[in-house]
């Protein structure tokens, strides 16, 4: 009886949570050139009666989250498909997804997706300029390949004969200096220039930087 | 109810005769006091970042949450100490369950308020927030406090 | 009331602590006001700037084409590789840049302008408040 009462007290923990969750939080790393990052949260509803969800909402519009259907009886299991645009994020990324149901709005779970996107190299600047008029003398754009990144930048090239690109190769394959040169700044002129890599093997990746005249 | 001085309390009184349980009680206040401790001492290395996460509740002014910053983790230590050395635990044990309900009702009202937020972005109020196991863990420790609150040893109860 | 005196004097002690880490400690918070990011601009801040001053709306282009600030440029996540080509378009150097989003809570202004600023745009900056807080200050 007395135990009991002593056990009792450990079991004052409220009663919502009647979904189960496989997992709450992913972490998830990219390869260059993919376009989204995907992670599955499966639950079951472990209790006596019917769930609703009602509502889930993401912490970014980058990020969107699909359920097959609303209800879920008891015993019956479902899942939350989290889809994150990485479009030209780079880094660590944190989304919170906010899973509510009409038998519980007070409390809502959160599912938390993490993703790491690497940023395979690094130019600085991305861009160079000339004002109509300026001197036409070359700037130089800087790209070095992050540490221990296993991809090759292999050429350099510029998509407007009128600019052109000459490239000192600081380590080869792995840090270039592209010089950029405009052959005159007497009107506008604009070309994109393309960093070819061969990574990853079965999608090699171009990188883009511009030159502009305005 | 007795009228003899000073009572034991029933839970006091299940404990007193089960070397067991008390053992229990002792592992259990002492892992509350390593909780505070730890909790307190990642706070106190670097209290700025810990005011720019309450900050991140909006729910007290800066000036407010800058006195906390510094002054919460100063209160966890202490009751972690006493906790430790199980003195003054009776006094401890209030802030311990002070505490615990002020973080639960931060978390509750961050999660609440997360759904109003424009942009679609809750931002980091809620990412910083962490999931719902904090509040479920805050709730079974303030469980835990109320057992250890109720069998306190009678000389505990009294002292001084 | 042993428990609620016990309770005193552990506050007591906590405060003296307290005090003690607000003098010293090389990383208190500052207490008048919090720390600001020196990228971050407020409505007023760019209020000088007319006239020399690039807006970029860093949220999704059905918002921007909703209503956006006049003569921003729309640059995001989503679709970098379009849009920063516009966006040189209307760049000059020597110009401010002003990256905003939907509202405080939104950091997407702050991660653009970082992005920005990595790509070699010096004067990015990012609107406290966001489109709420120029929506606010431009009723017509």
């Amino acid at each position: 009886m007395r135990l009991s009462l002593l056990l009792s007290l450990f079991l004052a923990i409220p009663a919502f949570a009647q979904l189960k969750w496989e997992t709450m939080e992913q972490s998830l790393k990219s390869k260059p050139g993919d376009r989204e990052v995907v992670a599955t949260y499966r639950f079951t509803n472990t209790g006596t009666t019917p769930i609703t969800i009602d509502n889930v909402h993401t912490s970014c519009g980058c990020t969107t989250a699909a359920l097959a259907k609303n209800e879920y009886a008891p015993g019956e299991s479902g899942q939350i498909v989290a889809r994150m645009d990485i479009g030209s994020r780079t880094g660590h990324q944190e989304k919170s997804i906010l899973v509510t149901t009409k038998q519980n709005p007070k409390t809502p779970t959160i599912l938390r997706l993490i993703a790491d996107i690497p940023e395979p190299l690094v130019m600085k600047p991305t861009f160079v300029m000339w004002g109509v008029g300026e001197s036409p003398k070359s700037k130089t754009i800087d790209i070095k390949v992050t540490d221990g990144f296993p991809i090759k930048l292999l050429k350099v090239d510029s998509d407007n004969p009128d600019i052109k690109v000459d490239v000192s190769e600081v380590h080869p394959g792995v840090e270039l200096e592209v010089h950029v040169t405009p052959k005159d700044t007497s009107r506008p002129e604009m070309a994109t220039l393309l960093i070819r890599t061969d990574y990853p093997s079965d999608n090699p990746q171009t990188y883009y930087a511009y030159a502009k005249v305005k | 109810m007795e009228a003899a001085e000073p009572p034991m309390s029933t839970v006091t009184q299940s404990i007193a005769g089960r070397p067991i349980l008390r053992i229990a009680r002792l592992l259990l206040r002492v892992a509350i006091a390593a909780l505070f401790l730890f909790a307190a001492i990642t706070k106190l290395v670097d209290p700025s970042s810990f005011a720019q996460q309450i900050a991140n509740y909006q729910l007290t002014p800066w000036p407010a949450t800058a006195v906390l910053s510094v002054f919460l983790p100063a209160l966890e230590l202490c009751v972690g100490i006493s906790l430790l050395l199980g003195r003054w635990e009776s006094g401890a044990l209030v802030w311990v369950a002070v505490l615990l309900t002020i973080f639960s009702g931060a978390l509750l009202s961050a999660i609440v308020r997360g759904l109003s937020i424009d942009c679609g972005c809750f931002g980091r109020s809620i990412e910083n927030a962490g999931t719902l196991w904090p509040l479920i863990r805050n709730l079974v420790l303030l469980a835990v406090t109320g057992f250890l609150w109720l069998s306190r040893s009678t000389k505990a109860r009294h002292a001084k | 009331m042993t428990a609620l005196r016990q309770a005193g004097l552990i506050l007591l002690i906590a405060v003296g602590l307290a005090g003690v880490t607000a003098a010293v400690h090389p990383k208190r918070p500052p207490f008048l006001a919090p720390p600001r990011d020196p990228n971050e601009v407020t409505l007023a801040q760019t209020k000088p700037w007319a006239g020399n001053i690039l807006w970029v709306d860093a949220r999704s282009e059905s918002e921007f084409a909703t209503e956006h600030i006049p003569d921003a440029v729309c640059l995001n996540f989503e679709n970098w590789n379009e849009q920063f080509p516009k966006f040189l378009d209307h760049y000059n150097p020597g110009q401010r840049v002003v990256v905003y989003c939907s509202a405080t809570s939104c950091q997407l202004s702050r991660e653009i302008a970082a992005k920005l600023k990595g790509s070699g745009v010096d004067d990015a900056y990012f609107l406290e408040g966001g489109w709420e807080a120029w929506k606010q200050q431009n009723r017509p």
